[in-house]
């Protein structure tokens, strides 16, 4: 699978580029989105779907089939995740303390399911995006993944490499979460 | 259906992730019980809300701009975050180990997290079970390798998991092996052995001795219910094992006697 340490010569990189060009280039969109969410920079996230980009020209030959958005977007989410790790030095860029302290919360999710809360839910809409940018990355990310993205759990628990089980307790989390939060800022 | 194994499946359904079968049966739960149709209606007003308010942003033309230039194969540095050229890391191996600690974290979080009062690893431990259990039957097949025959299903477990599991026939006392499958308990695969009680399935869960959450040395004789299934936990020879079924807590502890009794 390590990719072969032959230089490539001009040709073969050439065909190269053209092949990802054609595989990336239709959901540049979606990897600049899922970035710029992540990231919260517009400079940043160009720099990393640029370097996404490089990395996924250079390792072209483990694309083996299937869905190239799936693959395109775990290059991203990873050159993001080497981003991190090197501006901050940490090992844990996701914010997994923050998913552990809300796993360990757990109460009993009732922050209001009234029929009031449906009809407020599209008054106030946009305070949406800011609660959003305010979840912790871990969970803003396969919210992301699902509702934005529409990937399927099974594409999702590929591209984070969790278990299912794992993406279905976490988007649950990040929906409670967020409705938590929206119930908050009605309160305050 | 009842309320809290729809509760449970209330997500899944509402993303398209079941099979037609029970997703019928959620919608037909969801028509009969006001809670849970508030429920997905309140997930179908987050999702509206999302898609009519969250900006979704498009990558810049200077973004596009920039991908177009040739790619340099030597010489200047193209990008300040390049990995030095002259040493390609294998982005396999690169992603693998990020991707690895990434999925290990997810996993094993808790372990690092505040050994605080919190429900801690055990009930962690009986929600992955639950989960796993609930999507197994919410599948249209929980099983991996349909057997009853245990010279088959044990063999066939041999290097998908850390541990083999025993495979004992309990068919005497009205527990049929049918099967097995591979499943995930945190970030490890184990093997799951699969028995039927009448209409019940009893998912036998083999775990490794150092799980977290395991509970160690002495097995607690009862049951314990969780989201309306019982688990069981059994030492059987020297593996630990959970059944989780939707069986009575009593049927359940005699299947798990039965197991402990038959090794």
């Amino acid at each position: 699978m390590i990719p072969s340490s032959r230089s490539d010569g001009p040709n073969a990189t050439d065909d190269k580029v053209s092949r990802i060009e054609a595989l990336v280039l239709p959901h540049l969109d979606a990897a600049y989105n899922l970035v710029r969410w992540l990231a919260h920079s517009e400079q940043d996230a160009a720099d990393i779907v640029h370097e996404a980009f490089l990395r996924a020209v250079r390792y072209a030959d483990s694309f083996q089939g299937g869905n190239a958005r799936a693959w395109w977007l775990a290059i991203v989410r990873s050159t993001y995740l080497t981003w991190v790790s090197k501006a901050t030095g940490s090992r844990a860029p996701l914010s997994l303390e923050e998913v552990t302290k809300a796993g360990d919360e757990d109460q009993p999710a009732d922050p209001g399911r009234s029929p009031e809360e449906l009809a407020h839910w599209s008054q106030c809409a946009d305070m949406l995006a800011e609660l959003l940018a305010a979840l912790p990355t871990g969970f803003r990310e396969i919210i992301l993944l699902r509702e934005m993205e529409e990937l399927s759990y099974r594409e999702i628990a590929d591209l984070l490499q969790v278990p299912v089980g794992t993406v279905m307790s976490r988007l649950a989390r990040a929906r409670e979460m967020l409705r938590r939060a929206w119930a908050e800022r009605r309160a305050g | 259906m009842d309320c809290r194994t729809a509760s449970m499946l209330l997500q899944p359904c509402f993303d398209g992730e079941l099979d037609e079968g029970t997703a019928a049966s959620v919608r037909a739960h969801i028509a009969a019980c006001a809670d849970c149709a508030r429920e997905m209606a309140a997930l179908q007003a987050l999702r509206d809300a999302m898609k009519r308010s969250v900006p979704r942003y498009t990558a810049p033309q200077s973004l596009r701009d920039r991908l177009k230039q040739p790619i340099p194969s030597a010489g200047p540095a193209a990008a300040p975050l390049r990995p030095a050229r002259r040493f390609p890391p294998p982005w396999l191996a690169i992603a693998a180990s990020l991707l690895l600690a990434a999925s290990l974290g997810a996993g094993l979080a808790w372990r690092w997290g505040p050994a605080g009062p919190a429900p801690a690893a055990s009930e962690l431990l009986l929600h992955d079970l639950v989960s796993s259990h609930l999507r197994a039957v919410a599948a249209s097949s929980s099983v991996d390798v349909l057997s009853s025959d245990r010279h088959t299903v044990r063999p066939w477990f041999a290097g998908k998991v850390e541990v083999a599991p025993p495979a004992i026939d309990l068919s005497a006392q009205g527990f049929e092996l049918v099967g097995g499958r591979v499943d995930y308990v945190g970030a490890r695969r184990v093997a799951v052995l699969v028995y039927k009680h009448g209409q019940h399935v009893i998912d036998l869960f083999v775990l490794p001795e150092d799980t977290p959450g395991m509970t160690g040395g002495e097995a607690t004789a009862g049951a314990v219910m969780r989201q309306g299934l019982s688990l069981v936990h059994r030492r059987v020879g020297d593996v630990q094992a959970w059944a989780v079924s939707d069986l009575d807590s009593k049927e359940l502890a005699a299947f798990g006697d039965a197991l402990a009794g038959a090794h």
